[in-house]
């Protein structure tokens, strides 16, 4: 039974947290190859999101499972505000690299101000909270059910977000810009509403993946990079521009970060995930299922 | 006879290369212009400064009434202008529905009914049968026909073609300018049409006009026009400098 448990730990694990992974990098991948805005401030999200589920919790014990609606709205109206005030000034310029650095700059300080007001406002020390801890043994390995709880808000998120841009107008709309940027212009498109939409997609996932991986982790006002390096590496993995290679992505980084886990000592897990982003982007810089880049 | 589309005294420079040089040209309601020229003539700045892509130096361009000049190119859409690009834009990760379908987003916002909308386009100039495969599947003829499945789904007032025909087989050129053709007649929608060879739009046109180094040299009806000393010689010219 020894190798069943292994491979519970090492491979079922992983795998259930995967899809919520694969919701975090699509909503980074999604923005980025519309608009080629790079949201550093994008683990933030993530870390909005577990606060609001603990503070709900810890104030009204409102179950995270009632705040993930909850988040997903201030992830719409977060997109919004960050589209109006930020985002249209930069795409006016219409130039990628003049978006690329802007995004950067403007997003990088903006990461630098939600940590500080979030520190200063609830402090910088870490918290957390119980909810649904008790386990369901597979095999001989007890999984706390909140896990489940994690992988089927990621299900929903991805296959919501796999709907819309396969099934829905606004969809195949942003599907087509980020492939033919100048096509959408030509025929019509309102552009400024797409953009608008992608932004509210790359606010909403990470903010409700936040809501809910909060019952797992450590809640404090730094924890978002570790956020921004998953969605880096998910979307350099699979390939910018293509949703499916998220999904793609996603498995592949699940898998790999419990074989790190497993095989290397703890405590450099940023170390080697960055790494292996700049492993990915040196051997295969389109990733796994990337076209080579669009020219606007 | 209502003007659709008026270039009046246009000037272009690039550094110090004049591209365009104090053209003018007027195109009446549903009148089909060829526009044909040597390499490097100015047609294709002609087209991109109708597209709103250039701005000229000199003088102005009007669409239906409206000054184009500096006009930000996401408008052209609402006042009817449609392009097809010398250079194929296709969609590749969308299927040929789906490329034609965001054509026709504008007026149907279900995606469903747009397919179906598209489909019937595509059925049009024949590409019915491969609507649902993917646009990176098709080869440059087919590409070409989708390219003009979408411009006419957009059901444009002006039509702006930029060699449609290059790299094609006589068939498929024949094939496919019988296609434009009959849509433009049908449809009763104005057109600029650029392509490269002398004597390729000579039956699929009501007037033909010929640039040569920025200059607009001759402008009259097709058959005469090909027969034109200066045009003859401004395309000699061109092959002894290649």
């Amino acid at each position: 039974m020894e190798l069943f448990d292994r491979m519970v730990s090492l491979i079922l694990l992983p795998l259930i947290y995967s899809p919520l992974y694969v919701a975090v990098s699509l909503g980074f991948n999604i923005l980025f190859s519309s608009t080629r805005i790079i949201n550093i401030a994008y683990g933030d999200l993530v870390m909005i999101g577990a606060y609001t589920a603990y503070w709900l919790y810890a104030i009204y014990k409102i179950p995270p499972i009632a705040s993930i609606p909850v988040a997903a709205v201030i992830g719409i109206f977060i997109g919004y505000v960050m589209y109006t005030i930020i985002y249209n000034r930069i795409l006016a310029s219409g130039s990628v690299s003049v978006i690329e650095e802007q995004s950067i700059i403007a997003t990088f300080g903006l990461s630098m101000a939600i940590q500080g007001v979030v520190a200063y406002l609830w402090s910088p020390t870490a918290v957390s909270y119980t909810y649904l801890e008790q386990g369901v043994a597979i095999g001989s390995i007890l999984v706390p059910l909140n896990v489940f709880i994690i992988m089927i808000t990621g299900v929903i998120m991805a296959f919501t977000t796999y709907i819309l841009l396969y099934r829905t107008y606004i969809g195949v709309a942003i599907r087509g810009i980020i492939q033919a940027p100048r096509l959408a212009l030509d025929i019509g498109l309102n552009t400024s509403k797409i953009y608008m939409l992608a932004s509210i997609i790359s606010t909403v996932l990470p903010v409700v993946a936040g809501a809910a991986i909060s019952m797992r982790v450590q809640i404090n006002p730094f924890m978002g990079v570790e956020y921004l390096v998953i969605a880096l590496v998910i979307t350099a993995l699979g390939g910018l521009g293509n949703p499916v290679g998220s999904l793609v992505g996603a498995i592949l980084y699940a898998l790999m970060d419990s074989a790190i886990g497993y095989l290397l000592p703890p405590g450099l897990k940023l170390f080697y995930l960055y790494t292996l982003f700049l492993l990915v982007l040196l051997v295969r810089p389109t990733g796994i299922m990337g076209r080579p880049q669009v020219v606007r | 006879m209502v003007v659709e589309i008026r270039i009046d005294r246009v000037s272009k420079w690039f550094g110090g290369i004049k591209a365009l040089d104090n053209v003018s040209l007027e195109v009446s309601r549903g009148e089909v212009i060829g526009l044909i020229g040597p390499n490097g003539s100015g047609k294709t700045t002609l087209l991109n400064i109708l597209r709103c892509l250039l701005k000229p130096d000199r003088g102005w361009v009007e669409i239906s009434g409206v000054r184009l000049n500096g006009m930000d190119p996401e408008r052209l859409a609402d006042l009817g202008v449609a392009s097809i690009y010398q250079f194929p834009r296709v969609i590749k990760d969308l299927t040929v529905a789906e490329n034609v379908a965001l054509a026709v987003l504008k007026r149907q916002k279900n995606l469903w009914r747009a397919e179906l909308l598209a489909i019937e386009y595509l059925k049009d100039v024949g590409l019915g049968g491969k609507a649902h495969m993917l646009a990176a599947k098709l080869n440059r003829y087919e590409v070409r026909l989708m390219e003009l499945a979408r411009a006419m789904a957009m059901k444009p007032r002006v039509l702006l073609i930029d060699e449609l025909l290059s790299g094609l087989s006589e068939e498929e050129q024949r094939e496919i300018r019988g296609l434009v053709r009959s849509y433009l007649d049908s449809s009763g929608a104005t057109a600029i049409w650029v392509e490269h060879a002398i004597g390729s739009l000579v039956r699929e046109v009501d007037r033909l006009v010929v640039l040569n180094y920025g200059s607009l040299i001759a402008d009259g009806e097709p058959e005469k026009v090909i027969r034109d000393q200066r045009v003859i010689e401004a395309y000699l010219g061109s092959y002894t400098i290649a």
